[in-house]
């Protein structure tokens, strides 16, 4: 698997499924806290990449 | 004298029932850094320890996979020695790591670095849910 989007998809998946088991005790709570780091993470790491390309270049 | 008598067996009950707690939490933190989510599946969370277990060794499994570097304890480089220390966070994934000769390390491969994050992070996320596992050992969380 080479594909830095997927490998970072997948390294956001199971970061949120820890946190979001370890914060909440609820499935629904849990499931709601598991996709919403699993956006931050996604969406901030994109916008951190293209921040820094932009910076950098 | 009725009084102090009274009250003085309820203290010492306790306090043998706080000694028991504190080794019983011992015990659980042993069991949560050597297998992950063992200190929750031994409390009787078994959900619970079998997510962080599968989650936690699919990750190091992952990093070795991605031919992550299971790194030694090297003083002389400060970032080598933390990250060694992190990856200890897991116990027996890390022990079999050692003895199976896996996590060697290819830096030339496109996903080393990524190898490196998934193992590193695997160890600090079980040392999370260790930490998790003794807190509801002491009653500090609800089970």
């Amino acid at each position: 698997m080479t594909s830095h989007l997927a490998v970072m998809a997948l390294f956001a998946g199971l970061v949120s499924i820890v946190f979001a088991t370890l914060l909440r005790t609820g499935g629904r709570d849990q499931l709601r806290l598991g996709w919403r780091l699993f956006a931050a993470l996604v969406v901030g790491a994109y916008l951190v990449g293209w921040l820094m390309f932009l910076a950098f270049r | 004298m009725t009084t102090s008598s009274s009250s003085a067996a309820p203290r010492d009950r306790r306090t043998v029932t706080d000694d028991e707690t504190r080794r019983g939490g011992a015990w659980v933190v042993v069991v949560a850094w050597f297998i992950p989510g063992g200190g929750h599946l031994v409390q009787g969370q078994v959900g619970r320890g079998l997510v962080f277990f599968c989650t936690l060794a699919l990750m190091f499994a992952l990093g070795c996979g991605f031919s992550g570097r299971i790194f030694p304890f090297q003083l002389s480089d400060p970032l080598i020695f933390l990250a060694a220390l992190a990856q200890w966070g897991l116990g027996l994934p890390r022990l079999l790591a050692a003895m199976f000769g896996w996590g060697a390390g290819t830096v030339t491969a496109t996903t080393y670095e990524y190898g490196n994050t998934f193992l590193i992070t695997s160890g600090l996320l079980n040392t999370l849910v260790l930490l998790d596992a003794y807190d509801v050992a002491m009653g500090r969380r609800s089970r």
